[in-house]
């Protein structure tokens, strides 16, 4: 028996509807900003992502972070000096480096095989820098999977399947505000610049300061570049077969769609697998080129070749990696370790300069909601022989510092989808003449 | 302020009854409360996994049952020593909606050879950790409330655990119905929740041992 007939619909300001809002700040899904047909074919699903940082270098920049340009002429032929960056700017307190990035994402599905992602972003650069904001498209990219959608191809411009990082990257699941060194850490070798010999790169890391903060990452962060790619499932490994634009040391600018790169493209292999309920273990590997136009240096012949024969193109040098990295995760612990081989080829050497690369995390809940986390991360640069023969003063060295970086980090989740982030590192360079670095900041993010 | 204070304050509101509603008849013969509810839900929707390999390419968000609930004045009832289960199984948690008294050990077994992570940031907050099939972690239920559950994990899994100060409530079933039997006579709010779609509250009077039918309609035209 019904007494009253008044049927109120309580609206979430009010008591019983508030009651359960706790432990999620609102959503546009949520606020219902959101598509889906009759027959739930279509749907279109909104969501984005808020994050407000303050990061503080000790130097005018580390890594990817950079505070000015401090640009200068790159002294490609030059003698070593230990102090000639005295005076050139390239030095000085970083400060505080205010920076947002706000990412919007349309969920775009067509039945159950066909996805389509959007991604528009905006912040301060790809690298933070003090550059102004910037918008653009990072992701768009179309993926058409099986009837029994173990298997698929997807096309346009995504994250490189290359390494771990990609899949935790700026998620819930990234304890740390910067990615590891491997993807955070500048070399002495430059995308435009070519040394004369063996024995000229090798002087480059006497002078780092020049080299280094225009220099190619092993990896840039997570490069978001046009490609294509196919996956599957064999058994228990996921495979993944793409076609990128550009090598995983690719500077952002050479991203976009270019019909020639995609001619040429640099290719990733990589399988991921779970060996036990806690443990995932993954492989990767990648080749292509991963020069771009000469603007210090000149390409010359290869060595024998007969008098008159064109020197190679800047196409024609491989960046060549390899990652291994193997996840363990079980109650409040976390465990991930990545290693990595990368060898350059670069015009003008005959051989190819290599470093080894590895870093090691643990993240712990302490309480529900409550991490902290640190990590390990050390670039091993290999030697090089200078080609001097018996005349060589010192042998095969290495040709950049080894660098190693200490993180610590520790996060609170407000609510379900949003946090604070504090997170700080310690970077030591081998050698004095190279700047250590140090870096702090704090994150506050909001998935809506 | 606190925001899960504010929610456990705003619900205490809740539990006081509306002006007008008289006391439940205690002593007389309980009766019972039937009723549907009809729901606007549409067809499901698909969760997108954006980085192949980082799990399934996309999966389906599985529907959360509807609860319903009474507001009200109610004899003290015997300590609570009922345990319940919420099960994790093919990325779905079973039930998807679970309606229980304070003091309830709710139990999170997993049966999927993958780890879950279950966790809830409202009230209780709690965070399960990563554990693998045949294992299972429990949480005890103490504050009345609506508990939104997830998997840290698999962010397209959820559930939603109604916790009240007494036993007179329901799970909405999959054809609409709802009962709740052993109501002392009298006046209620009878409350309807759904995670996606809101809430809504109709007065509701229960004879001594008779039956109150009720329907509801949550949301807009089914």
């Amino acid at each position: 028996m019904i007494r009253s007939r008044s049927i109120l619909l309580v609206l979430s300001c009010f008591p019983s509807a508030l009651m359960a809002q706790g432990g999620e700040w609102p959503t546009l899904s949520g606020a219902g900003i959101e598509y889906l047909s009759q027959s739930g074919f279509f749907q279109v699903s909104l969501s984005g992502q808020l994050d407000l940082e303050t990061l503080h270098v000790r130097e005018s920049w580390s890594g990817l972070v950079a505070r000015g340009e401090g640009e200068a002429p790159l002294p490609v032929d030059r003698e070593p000096c230990a102090v000639c960056h005295v005076g050139m700017g390239l030095r000085g307190d970083g400060g505080a480096l205010p920076v947002y990035r706000l990412r919007m994402f349309a969920d775009i599905f067509l039945g159950d095989h066909i996805y389509s992602l959007v991604e528009g972003r905006s912040d301060r650069g790809h690298a933070p820098s003090d550059d102004g904001a910037v918008a653009r498209v990072e992701q768009a990219y179309v993926r058409i999977t099986s009837q029994s959608g173990s298997a698929g191809v997807q096309a346009g411009r995504f994250a490189s399947p290359f390494g771990s990082y990609p899949l935790r990257h700026l998620t819930t699941v990234d304890p740390f505000l910067r990615p590891p060194l491997s993807y955070d850490y500048r070399t002495t070798l430059s995308r435009g610049v070519v040394p004369r010999n063996t024995a000229l790169l090798l002087e480059w890391k006497h002078a780092a300061e020049f080299f280094r903060k225009p220099g190619a990452p092993p990896v840039w962060d997570v490069p978001y570049q046009w490609g294509a790619m196919v996956f599957g499932a064999v058994g228990p490994v996921d495979l993944r077969v793409a076609a990128m634009n550009s090598a995983p040391s690719s500077t952002p600018e050479v991203w976009g769609f270019d019909k020639e790169r995609l001619e040429d493209p640099s290719w990733v292999i990589a399988a991921r697998t779970a060996v036990s309920p806690y443990v995932d273990l993954g492989f990767s590997y990648s080749r292509g080129p991963w020069m771009e136009e000469i603007t210090a240096g000149t390409i010359q012949p290869l060595p024998g070749a007969p008098a008159g024969t064109e020197p190679p193109s800047h196409r024609d040098f491989d960046q060549e990696i390899i990652s291994v990295d193997i996840t363990f995760a079980r109650g409040p612990m976390m465990l991930r370790a990545e290693a990595m081989l990368d060898h350059w080829a670069v015009p003008n050497l005959v051989e190819r300069p290599t470093e080894r690369l590895y870093s090691v995390e643990v993240l712990w809940d302490l309480v529900p909601g409550l991490f902290v986390a640190g990590r390990v991360g050390h670039i091993d640069f290999r030697p090089l022989d200078d080609g001097l023969g018996a005349a060589s003063p010192t042998g095969p060295v290495d040709w950049d510092n080894d660098v190693m970086r200490y993180e610590a980090s520790l996060g609170y989740r407000l609510a379900r989808n949003t946090g604070i982030l504090l997170s700080a590192y310690e970077q030591i360079q081998s050698n004095e003449v190279d700047a250590d670095s140090r870096f702090a900041g704090i994150r506050w993010w909001w998935a809506f | 302020m606190d925001v899960r204070k504010l929610t456990s304050a705003l619900f205490v509101l809740t539990l006081i009854p509306a002006p007008g509603i008289a006391p439940p008849l205690v002593g007389q013969e309980a009766g019972v409360i039937e009723g549907a509810l009809s729901l606007p839900l549409g067809p499901q929707r698909r969760w997108p996994s954006r980085y192949p390999g980082a799990g399934p390419t996309s999966a389906k968000v599985h529907p959360v049952p509807a609860v319903v609930y009474l507001l009200g004045n109610f004899p003290e009832e015997d300590p609570v020593t009922a345990v319940r289960d919420i099960v994790q199984r093919d990325g779905v948690f079973m039930p998807g909606a679970l309606a229980v008294p304070a003091g309830t050990v709710v139990r999170f077994p997993n049966e999927d050879p993958y780890v879950h992570n279950i966790f809830s940031y409202a009230d209780p907050r709690f965070d399960l950790g990563r554990y693998p099939q045949g294992e299972s972690r429990e949480v005890v239920f103490e504050q009345a409330g609506i508990v939104r559950v997830y998997c840290e994990i698999h962010e397209y899994m959820r559930a939603v655990v109604l916790v009240t100060q007494h036993s007179f409530h329901d799970v909405v079933s999959e054809d609409g119905t709802f009962r709740i039997a052993g109501v002392p006579p009298g006046e209620y709010t009878l409350t309807a929740y759904h995670p996606d779609v809101g809430s809504l509250e109709e007065r509701v009077v229960v004879p001594a041992g008779g039956t109150a039918r009720v329907l509801l309609q949550l949301g807009g035209a089914p």
